[in-house]
């Protein structure tokens, strides 16, 4: 793998995050309310408004406040929020991590579970078990994160079970099993989503490869089954299921926001919706930018282990 | 420390059941009944309170949510505060005086206390927490509720002088309200830092602050009530899942669940071991008819849709039992001042036809009516005003919509009908003022009269009780038969507490939570930190 193929994908990162802050600053506006009347809220006279929409630099001109803004976040300043009056970068840190506590369990967990289960699919295809994953699959892909995890919370945390708390969240360094009480519930169902997704795509993405020519002839080389597997089928399969898997932190981060705010969970997904909900523009853009960047990070990190394993891709 | 049974008037479920009266119109209508508390106070043990959405800033002064102020409460304290059944009393003033015009007020302040950093509480810290408010850069959102103050003089250390721009007999349970806490000169001058941090001198000291998250709060052992407050800890969780706030009190993770939606109150009221509580409250929602535009100009048409409304029903449908029937004006049972012997206007839909083809709308008309989605109640209110309304032919057409954008492209502009929503304020003018006087208001329904506005200066202008009686009463009457608004019903303010709590403060105000006399029985279950 070059230099210049990271490089190259690194710039096309940037790129991209500069076009999503321009479309998320042009879409914010397009939405109608704005800061100052939801920080005011219904008992705001028009005077206050006034005085509130001055004070927020809400006057100017759109361009010269999006040119203030990427101006500094260029210095690494992300600006004030709004309605919470302090630094964006102070209130995103906490959230931001808490939610990347959720990610990464979530795609290990999912991708252990659902890779060997999409591989035995395909080895076993159109007997009883390849129909029973599959079925398991539409099963996860149609139900929608919003009833899975009120369903967790009724069986888990209702009675008569009453296993694991509700909702909410206790940093592990205060205590390591409460971190984990708090954390199993919204993993689940994370994990329960993402993994009939990744299912579906390893075992696609397996049969492919075992109706290829390099396996049929690794076969007719007289290779035994498991070699044939390991080294040709299983190699090949995997690259696609991590670009699969790299997509899918996408699928994953848009998630978040749905369980976090289900579980109460501090994370930035909650955040987005608190920032979106009050039109704090700093905050929407901030948060946004963070997401896209884990997205690009992701992807970012799919293609060198992808150039790794295939080294035709890393060439140019 | 032994004290007198708690005789503020909350309605458990026990007693809901038993004691009921049957109310004017054939309603029945919850009777208070006391709830004494489990045996003598004790001090100490953490309570945990969950909130449902929205806890922004902790600055008083720009808060606009319950959950902001049933936090500031706890951490700051008024000049005054609401006594349980609506009346007023000091607080951190000790006693006050008008002028014979109410045109002067004089507060004489409590000597000795002091804030949480240390710093004596006098004149200069009111001075300048109400001057604060009153400045228009500070575009504090509720500034008109404090009333028609011109200025504020700090007469010598521990007495300031209200001096008001008309007469005002509101002024000590205005500053009651949610913003007029004190805060010290150091806070003021450091006001952008009031969002995320508190230096008041109230019974709680500020721990950790994560916005629309959790507040903690610890005991302040200086508070100027000696002996309070008993708790050691106060814990306040947002949960933005209504389900999961109920899955959250059954498992213990929370104590209270401070404002009870509908819906649910009578989940939690079947979970043993669970106080639900209901106390007659006065937030509801309106149907605004502007009166300054067709259809609903012709004050025939406006009775022929208060006609058409079988107020009772609604209120069972809206409130799932849980509220009383209105007469399309704002001044609820929970107001010192409520026009108790008017009777609630019944259905005539003969009647509202005829006053609709006299208006010369004989075939109904159809009518757009917005909707926000927040708070809930709103929809459901309009979907039942729309079944209403249809049986006269009038056909709303509901459009529903975010609220930021409602707030800012519906609400009070004048336009399309919509449905607002007010919680239960500290006065009677608070509401009124707001609600029908351009001159101190908003005239939300473009319906202001001469004579209404009148009226309404009168009412801020008398002292005298039994007088200031009779020109609510008159007001409360002209508004029902003639106001710019549908107001089916009131809700009651909800509540559901473990019984291990005693003492939970239940208000009409649901936002009105001073923990101060709260306190645990031994049974209460330890708790890690959640």
């Amino acid at each position: 793998m070059s230099l210049a193929f990271l490089l190259r994908r690194l710039i096309y990162g940037v790129i991209s995050l500069f076009i999503l802050s321009l479309i998320i600053f042009c879409c914010t506006h397009l939405l109608p309310g704005d800061a100052a009347t939801a920080i005011l809220g219904e008992q705001a006279t028009p005077e206050a408004l006034a005085a509130l929409r001055e004070k927020l630099g809400l006057g100017q001109p759109l361009p010269a406040q999006y040119a203030a803004w990427i101006v500094g976040v260029g210095r690494g300043d992300f600006g004030i929020s709004t309605t919470l009056n302090q630094p964006v970068g102070a209130i995103i840190r906490l959230p931001f991590a808490h939610s990347m506590a959720l990610a990464p369990v979530t795609l290990l967990a999912a991708a252990a579970i659902a890779i060997p289960l999409g591989v035995l699919a395909a080895l076993r295809r159109g007997r009883r078990i390849d129909a029973a994953i599959l079925a398991g699959s539409y099963l996860g892909v149609s139900i929608p994160d919003f009833v899975v995890a009120p369903l967790l919370i009724m069986v888990f945390a209702g009675p008569p079970l009453q296993l694991l708390p509700s909702s909410g969240f206790v940093p592990f360094a205060d205590s390591p099993s409460g971190w984990i009480s708090h954390v199993v519930l919204p993993v689940t169902a994370l994990t329960t989503i993402l993994m009939a997704h990744l299912m579906r795509q390893t075992r696609s993405g397996m049969i492919e490869v075992l109706g290829s020519d390099y396996v049929r002839t690794a076969r007719l080389k007289g290779l035994p089954e498991r070699i044939v597997l390991r080294r040709h089928a299983l190699r090949n399969a995997l690259t696609t299921t991590i670009t699969i898997l790299a997509l899918d932190v996408g699928y994953l981060l848009g998630s978040i926001v749905i369980v976090e705010e289900i579980f109460a969970y501090p994370g930035l997904g909650r955040l987005v919706i608190y920032a979106v909900a009050n039109r704090d523009l700093p905050l929407i853009q901030g948060t946004t930018l963070v997401i896209g960047a884990v997205y690009v990070a992701a992807n970012l990190i799919a293609d060198v282990i992808h150039g790794a394993l295939n080294p035709r891709v890393g060439q140019g | 420390m032994a004290r007198k049974p708690d005789r503020s008037p909350i309605l458990t479920r026990r007693g809901f059941g038993g004691l009921v009266a049957v109310g004017a119109a054939g309603f029945l209508l919850p009777q208070a009944i006391i709830r004494p508390a489990r045996g003598e106070a004790r001090a100490g043990g953490e309570l945990t309170v969950t909130l449902y959405q929205d806890l922004r800033t902790l600055n008083p002064i720009m808060g606009i949510f319950g959950n902001e102020w049933r936090t500031t409460i706890n951490l700051y304290d008024n000049l005054t505060q609401l006594t349980p059944h609506g009346g007023v009393e000091p607080a951190l003033a000790e006693s006050y005086e008008a002028s014979n015009d109410a045109s002067v007020w004089t507060f004489k302040l409590r000597r000795g206390t002091k804030f949480q950093d240390g710093a004596s509480f006098g004149s200069a810290d009111v001075v300048a927490t109400v001057e604060k408010i009153l400045d228009p850069k500070t575009a504090a959102p509720y500034k008109a509720e404090l009333g028609p103050i011109a200025a504020v003089k700090a007469i010598d250390d521990l007495t300031v002088r209200f001096e008001l721009s008309s007469p005002y007999a509101d002024l000590p349970k205005a500053l009651a309200s949610p913003t007029a806490r004190m805060i010290s000169q150091q806070g003021i001058t450091d006001f952008d830092k009031l969002g995320t941090t508190a230096n008041g001198t109230g019974p709680f000291v500020l721990k950790e602050f994560v916005p629309n998250d959790r507040v903690v709060m610890e005991r302040n052992p200086n508070y100027f009530r000696s002996g309070r407050p008993y708790l050691d800890r106060v814990v306040m969780r947002v949960l933005p899942d209504t389900n999961t706030q109920v899955a959250a009190l059954r498992n213990r993770e929370v104590d209270v669940i401070a404002d009870v939606e509908a819906d649910t109150f009578k989940e939690i009221s079947e979970i043993k071991g669970v106080n639900s509580m209901q106390i007659l409250g006065g937030t509801f929602n309106n149907i605004v008819l502007y009166a300054n535009k067709p259809p609903f100009d012709d004050p025939k048409v406006r009775m022929a849709l208060r006609l058409a409304m079988d107020r009772v029903q609604m209120t069972a449908a809206i409130t799932a039992g849980t509220g009383a029937p209105a007469n399309d004006q704002p001044i609820a049972a929970c107001y010192e001042f409520e026009d108790k012997d008017m009777p609630l206007r019944k259905q005539d839909l003969a009647q509202a036809r005829r006053l609709l083809k006299k208006a010369g709308h004989g075939d109904g008309f159809e009518h757009k009516l917005v909707v926000s989605n927040s708070p809930a109640s709103r929809q459901k209110t309009a979907v039942v005003v729309q079944a209403m309304a249809q049986q006269i032919g009038i056909q709303l057409n509901i459009e529903l919509m975010d609220n930021a954008r409602y707030g800012s492209t519906i609400w009070n502009k004048g336009i399309d009908s919509y449905v607002g929503n007010y919680t239960t304020r500290p006065t009677e003018d608070a509401i009124i003022s707001k609600l029908y006087s351009a001159k101190f208001g908003i005239d939300e329904g473009r319906w202001a009269t001469p004579e209404v506005e009148k009226i309404i200066a009168e009412g801020r202008a008398t002292t005298d009780q039994a007088k200031r009686r009779q020109v609510y009463v008159r007001l409360q009457r002209i508004a029902a038969d003639q106001g710019p608004f549908i107001i089916p019903n009131f809700f009651n303010s909800l509540a559901g507490a473990w019984g291990y709590v005693n003492r939970w403060p239940a208000r009409a105000m649901v936002a009105d939570i001073k923990l101060d006399q709260t306190w645990l029985s031994s049974d209460a279950p330890g708790r890690k930190k959640t």
